[in-house]
């Protein structure tokens, strides 16, 4: 592939200023850090991958848990999109989390889903957020990967009208959000950007900088700066990751894999060039089309994982609450208000809200079949990875955190047995994250504020 | 340590209560007891609300009791407790009561002194990011888009004159339209708000690698970017051959060119095929255009900047700058008025603009290409453009290329009908010798009234132009007078100097600052390295100038402890702010952006902590334009206008909110300047902070006339009761300030903008509006539901209740009455105005039955009564006014040590007939602006 066919975001800066510039560059070729350089299959057991993708204000609840339990489970009007792949799924019901006063119900639901902290703590604000489930499982398998965890959201509204416990579900700790990334194009550049020798000399200057200026900061200021030091580390790291990926380029020719691997789809943006191998291009931005963009931003999920660059990711794909109304294109003809909707009665507003949830299983369903199509080792990509795809609200009607919708896809090689529907009776949707956690190999015998696991989906 | 802390701070306060004068602590003491202690019991009594209040006030630490004192005040004073069904204070006691919990809450709790606050750490929000830039680079743009700049001019504003003009002009461009930056492709995600507060505030932000990614990568962009020495002025003082406002020596002088082209050609993948008969497919020309643009000799023109314009048929002319440097330009001369639009009905090639014949129905008409007097264009030699297929309609286009000798070469194109399904690409390509004068397009035989194309792609004639990007490094002298006289004044005898020396100049002002010399080290060192490695002077300052802006020190508004914060021998935890810090704090809060070399200067000379020449910088800095962001940034947030921009009214209900083309021309924008434009003029005349809540005068244009049913007959002008013009009837850009004309309004409350954000789609929402007064008006927001429950409005089993009936029956749930006595009497207040905030008499079927009572208030039966209650408070939304902007101000929540300083602000500011650079001076002037609380591991060792 040559240069110029990967178009350049900025017209008025030339090559030299870009690579200058840019943190880590997307300069070309880059077809050889397509290949998984560091963790080679071969030599190692294929690794493990996690995502969780979020919805908000929850579901209708009648229209999308099953009632029979076991693999008999009956397909429900909102999961059908994934009926394709119901031997690889599991689907839960009566798992809860319980809500702490004092912090908007909402918020909550959103921020605390993957670190619901016991209700005794409330370490940031009153709200019992604390290092999530992904992040405590990217620092156990994600600590040779070019990321240790990618974290995506399509919340897309520029109004900026709810705080950041709306919109985050990764959580580095208490109060200290892992920032989204919502531009596709962005997303595309952070994987498979050449790292840019020049930006060390840049971290070097910009870290003495800190260093100087913890000096003369107070204790609280020292932590947050600390996130600034934290940062630089993150970006050396991965720099020097990326550099071992674009000089192990030796045997990708043999390989022709990549280009087969994710077949060509009339939803993914593609140029009419038919010399291309790259299995995505990089992409001009944020597609308008609502569907088109969550199925990008999941086929970067997909390609990440399958390239090895992450091996945890999470997708938001809106945010709670946030009643601005958006389009969903091709679901309805003029713009919906996901949360009003939630609070309005009838059954008009019923039918369109199981329209909505119908189309994100129908999304989670492209990644599910994305990942199925491509092929990991001894099996699918699905078969090594363990996708949830849920909400932190139960009925958003009522704002409960009861019935807690969650569907699991994947069988996390091996490690998870599939095809059920799983009844619980007011349990602790914490009791499924330290199942997740120990089956990611992490020693603890608890989670936030789990009492016990649930050995039912180990295999 | 803690321990052995409280304990001396508990010394202290009794210490001081033995030397001041008594406190009736004891009378305070024993009220609370009396009205609050049987239900607000001893912590093992599960008191209401978690709450106990039967500690010793009087004699414990301000610092243990001071949130909970607080809570207290607050209630009292909102008339929330005690509740309505118990005991009641008399008056005087209320007053024993407020009054005592203010003694107690002015209570050194700090180190003997009152406690300062301490903000977390925070960075620059994007506005001030963009803003920081535009001062220390001098750049005339901002340098990506982001969404909180206004889509408004600005030209009305002028402070200086102190006076708002009584007709202004105020365009705006649609929200969320493209405008000028330096980085087109650019950008940063936004700032999340703080829970009851604003987006500047340390403990609502995160920053992990990713978003620092971000901040290294812009920084290079900006610091190589190609034109940074000719589009930032300030760029003279540090590059000996930098020149404002003009080209780089071997390039043709150029005025701003209308347009700019890129190689972005069909790039929304959606072109389905290439015509019969074209000279290239698309995918070769994409090759070719990618070429010629890299050597400055092609381009792509979509029309993306002129987004919603028409050039004249009849002397109009696009002029367009090619090239990656963009250096060159030629002009599109169209026969026929010419539109660049977006249609709902076409799917672009690319971006979300079209090129379209303007007038309905000529659907035949000719560009002709020719040179501009800004230099050298060859012609074009190879033209193609994209032939948009549209829904609905059919039928065949033909294009006809002229060439220089007047012969031509014709393409005809049959296109189906389908938004974006059969969009066609043709190319032409110029016999050898030749050039494309002209290109005919003529869509007489096709069914739709309207011609569309996109992607005008071009490759000249021209010499490539290989010159490197960044420009030669050696001075050239080229002595050509400035267009305008500089805006800043500029030191350009520093860029003759030393790298070091301009290093430290221009560090100096980024990091807002005095520098140590171990820290230009760091820079200096980097400059040096590149040298080393083969750069030129040029270059490696670029270098430089791309790690300071990635730096923290650049990034973040610090408070640095202060060298001779010393209380008695020992390092206090309390600092008075270093001069350049209090420069910082002020700029940030009046400007949202870096102090400017006066502030600098006064700073640097140690005067600042003279509160008269603070008092007078204030004064000045308020008669400076940029004061404009305490409109467009704090106003803004404050109201949570943004919201606005987002709302959608039902199309159905209230076609009235929607015009022109799409639907997209929105009410929103002039709603949105009506507010803004009150909060400007009482910022620009210094009134009253009040006439927020009443104001005798409004402004308003065209569009708000149609909404308030009024023309302009029937308005009076506001300076001299005369009549508008006849012709204010026809400009949305043209506002007029008039007397008050309706009784119904007045102040924010009732404002359109206010009454639309805080509504739903389909209708009204009598909590949000109740919510929002607490919040907004007074600064009391009520505390988020202990319990989870269902919206208040959305009863099971109630649809047959009119929508306060539903309320009310909430309400008799005594614990959602607690708060819901206080959000929904406003609400219900506002009832009278629809979800687009009109004048109604009937909700449906229903009398709309407006009345209620305020707690301790007053009791109202309409929206004037409820209004004239909300007169008498001015002292409260004074108080919470004030309570916003401080809170602004120092960029963190509000703490209970902070009433002594509030209360007194609110005092001054009452003293002088409620003056908003009354207020703003004594924030500025107050104790938590000019100190601050740093805790260091020192300090607490030694307490």
């Amino acid at each position: 592939m040559k240069n110029k066919s990967v178009s350049f975001g900025n017209r008025s800066l030339s090559r030299r200023a870009l690579l200058r510039g840019a943190g880590v560059a997307f300069a070309l070729p880059w077809l050889e850090a397509m290949r998984p350089a560091i963790a080679k299959p071969t030599t190692r057991a294929t690794p493990k991958r996690f995502a969780w993708i979020y919805i908000p204000n929850g579901v209708v609840q009648e229209a999308w848990h099953p009632q029979k339990t076991g693999v008999d489970w009956e397909m429900t009007h909102s999961l059908e999109p994934l009926a394709p792949f119901r031997k690889h799924l599991n689907v839960f019901t009566g798992l809860d989390r319980e809500f702490r006063g004092g912090t908007g119900v909402h918020a909550q639901a959103g921020c605390c889903w993957l670190s619901s902290s016991p209700p005794t703590e409330a370490l940031d604000g009153g709200f019992p957020v604390n290092t999530s489930l992904d992040q405590m499982i990217a620092r156990q398998i994600g600590k040779d990967t070019l990321l240790p965890s990618l974290e995506l959201s399509c919340n897309d509204h520029t109004n900026q009208k709810e705080t950041r416990y709306f919109e985050n579900i990764s959580w580095y700790g208490p109060g200290y959000a892992a920032s989204v990334q919502k531009n596709p194009r962005d997303v595309f550049d952070r994987l498979f950007g050449k790292p840019d020798p020049r930006v060390r000399s840049v971290l070097d200057a910009v870290l003495t900088d800190a260093r100087n200026l913890e000096r003369s900061l107070g204790g609280a200021d020292k932590a947050k700066l600390g996130e600034y030091l934290d940062s630089v580390r993150e970006i050396e790291k991965q720099i020097q990751k990326a550099e071992q990926h674009f000089t192990a380029k030796n045997s990708f020719k043999t390989e022709r894999r990549i280009g087969g691997i994710l077949p060509p789809d009339p939803t993914v943006p593609r140029r009419q060039d038919a010399a291309s191998t790259s299995p995505i291009r990089r992409p001009n931005g944020k597609p308008e089309d609502r569907g088109e963009y969550l199925r990008l931003m999941m086929d970067l999920m997909a390609i990440a994982f399958q390239q090895d660059l992450t091996r945890v990711a999470t997708l938001v794909i809106d945010p709670e609450r946030w009643d601005t109304p958006r389009i969903y294109h091709g679901v309805f003809d003029n713009a919906q208000n996901h949360h009003v909707l939630t609070h309005t009665k009838g059954e008009e507003a019923k039918e369109k809200l199981k329209k909505i949830d119908r189309f994100h299983v129908s999304q989670f369903a492209y990644l599910v079949r994305r990942l199925s199509e491509i092929s990991d080792g001894e099996g699918s990509l699905l078969d090594h990875s363990l996708l949830t795809f849920g909400s932190g609200m139960g009925n958003g009607t009522v704002h409960d955190y009861n019935d807690l919708p969650i569907v699991t896809a994947g069988g996390l090689g091996g490690a998870i047995e599939t095809g059920r529907h799983h009844r619980f009776d007011k349990t602790p949707v914490a009791n499924l994250w330290l199942t997740f956690a120990q089956s990611a190999g992490i020693e603890t015998g608890a989670f936030a504020d789990s009492t016990a696991t649930v050995p039912e989906v180990v295999a | 340590m803690k321990f052995h802390r409280q304990q001396s701070c508990l010394l202290l306060t009794v210490l001081l209560l033995a030397v001041s004068v008594p406190l009736p602590a004891d009378e305070t003491t024993n009220l609370i007891r009396q009205y609050c202690a049987d239900c607000h019991g001893a912590p093992d009594e599960s008191p209401e609300g978690g709450l106990s209040l039967t500690a010793d006030f009087g004699s414990a630490s301000v610092r243990e009791t001071g949130p909970t004192l607080k809570r207290v005040l607050d209630a009292i004073e909102a008339f929330d407790m005690p509740p309505a069904d118990s005991e009641q204070p008399t008056v005087a006691q209320r007053k024993q009561l407020t009054e005592g919990i203010r003694q107690w809450l002015a209570m050194p709790s700090l180190d003997g002194q009152r406690d300062p606050g301490r903000p977390v750490l925070r960075r620059l929000t994007r506005l001030e990011y963009n803003n920081t830039l535009r001062d220390l680079l001098g750049l005339e743009t901002d340098v990506f888009m982001f969404s909180e700049r206004l889509p408004f001019e600005r030209n009305h504003y002028q402070p200086e004159s102190r006076k708002m003009p009584d007709r202004l002009t105020m365009a705006a461009r649609e929200y969320g339209a493209k405008y000028p930056v330096l980085l087109r492709e650019a950008g940063m995600p936004g700032d999340s708000r703080a829970e009851y507060g604003f987006s500047n505030r340390g403990d609502a932000q995160s920053l992990s690698a990713v978003r620092l990614q971000q901040y290294v990568r812009l920084a290079g962009e900006i610091a190589f970017h190609p034109e940074l020495l000719s589009r930032a002025e300030r760029m003279e003082e540090l590059f000996p051959h930098a020149r404002f406002r003009q080209t780089a020596p071997g390039a043709s002088p150029r005025s701003k060119p209308l347009a700019s082209s890129n190689t972005q050609l069909a790039t929304n993948d959606n072109v389905s095929r290439t015509a019969d008969g074209s000279a290239f497919n698309l995918e070769q020309f994409r090759e070719r255009v990618d070429a010629a643009f890299a050597e400055d000799r092609g381009g792509v023109f979509g029309g993306e900047e002129l987004r919603n314009t028409k050039i004249a048929g009849k002397g109009g002319l696009v002029r367009v700058a090619y090239g990656k440097n963009a250096i060159r330009t030629f002009a599109i001369n169209p026969n026929e008025d010419w539109w660049f639009a977006p249609f709902a009905t076409a799917n672009e090639s690319s971006g979300d603009t079209l090129l379209a014949n303007y007038k309905k129905g000529q659907r035949k008409y000719e560009l002709t290409f020719q040179s501009t007097s800004e230099g050298e264009f060859a012609g074009i030699s190879e033209l193609g453009v994209v032939l948009l297929s549209r829904h609905g309609q059919e039928g065949t286009i033909l294009l006809q290329a002229t060439y220089g000798n007047d012969t031509s070469h014709q393409l005809t194109v049959t296109l189906k009908s389908g938004a974006g399904a059969d969009n066609t690409f043709a190319a032409f390509a110029a016999p050898k010798g030749l050039f494309i004068k002209r290109l005919l397009i003529d869509g007489s035989k096709f069914s739709g009234d309207y011609v569309l194309i996109d992607d005008l792609a071009f490759i000249t004639g021209d010499k490539p132009n290989l010159q490197p990007l960044v420009q030669a490094e050696e001075p050239v002298v080229v002595a050509i007078p400035k267009v305008e006289a500089p805006r800043a004044k500029l030191n350009r005898n520093i860029a003759t100097q030393s790298a070091e020396k301009r290093l430290t100049h221009f560090l100096r002002r980024a990091f807002r600052r005095n520098i140590q010399q171990e820290e230009v080290a760091v820079y200096h060192n980097l400059y040096r390295g590149e040298i080393e490695s083969g750069a030129g002077d040029e270059s490696a300052m670029r270098s430089a100038i791309q790690a300071i802006l990635a730096s923290p020190s650049f990034l973040f508004a610090t408070y640095r402890r202060h060298p001779a914060a010393v209380n008695g021998d020992r390092m206090s935890p309390i600092h008075r702010l270093s001069d350049y810090d209090l420069a910082s704090r002020l700029s940030y809060f009046l400007w949202s952006s870096m102090p400017d070399d006066e502030l600098f200067e006064v700073a640097a000379q140690g005067r600042l902590q003279d509160e008269k020449v603070l008092e007078a910088q204030v004064r000045r800095m308020l008669r400076d334009k940029r004061s404009i962001e305490l409109s467009e940034n704090f106003f803004v947030q404050w109201l949570r206008l943004p919201e606005l921009w987002t709302a959608q009214p039902d199309e159905r209900q209230f076609p009235v909110f929607y015009s022109g083309p799409l639907g997209k021309r929105t009410l929103a924008q002039d709603m949105f300047g009506e507010v803004l434009l009150q909060f400007q003029t009482i910022l620009v005349e210094n009134r009253p902070v009040t006439e927020l809540l009443d104001a005798d005068y409004q402004f308003i244009n065209s569009k708000m006339m149609q909404y308030y049913g009024r023309d302009v007959t029937e308005l009076k002008k506001f300076a001299d009761g005369g009549e508008l013009f006849a012709d204010d009837q026809q400009s949305d850009r043209v506002w007029n300030r008039v007397k008050k004309f309706d009784s119904q309004r007045g102040g924010l409350v009732t404002s359109p903008a206010v009454l639309t954000l805080t509504s739903f789609p389909h209708r009204t929402s009598s909590i949000r509006r109740g919510v929002w007064i607490l919040d907004t008006v007074f600064n009391r927001h009520p505390p988020a539901p202990k319990v989870a429950v269902a919206d208040i409005d959305e009863q099971e089993g109630a649809t047959e209740l009119t929508l306060r009936e539903k309320v009310e029956r909430h309400r008799e749930n005594a614990a959602c009455a607690v708060c819901h006595n206080r959000i929904d009497p406003p609400g219900f207040a506002l009832e009278n105005f629809d979800a687009i905030g009109r004048w109604r008499d009937q909700d449906g079927d229903g009398v709309i039955d407006s009345s209620g009572a305020l707690p301790g208030i007053g009791e109202f039966h309409t929206p004037e009564e409820f209004r004239a209650l909300l007169m008498t408070q001015e002292r409260r939304f004074v108080q919470g006014f004030a309570e916003h902007l401080l809170s602004y101000a120092l960029g963190r929540k509000l703490e209970y040590f902070d009433v002594p300083a509030v209360d007194r602000i609110v005092d001054r500011t009452v003293k002088d007939d409620y003056r908003i650079s009354r207020l703003i001076l004594e924030i500025a002037k107050s104790y938590p602006f000019r100190n601050v609380h740093v805790s260091t591991n020192e300090s607490e060792h030694e307490e």
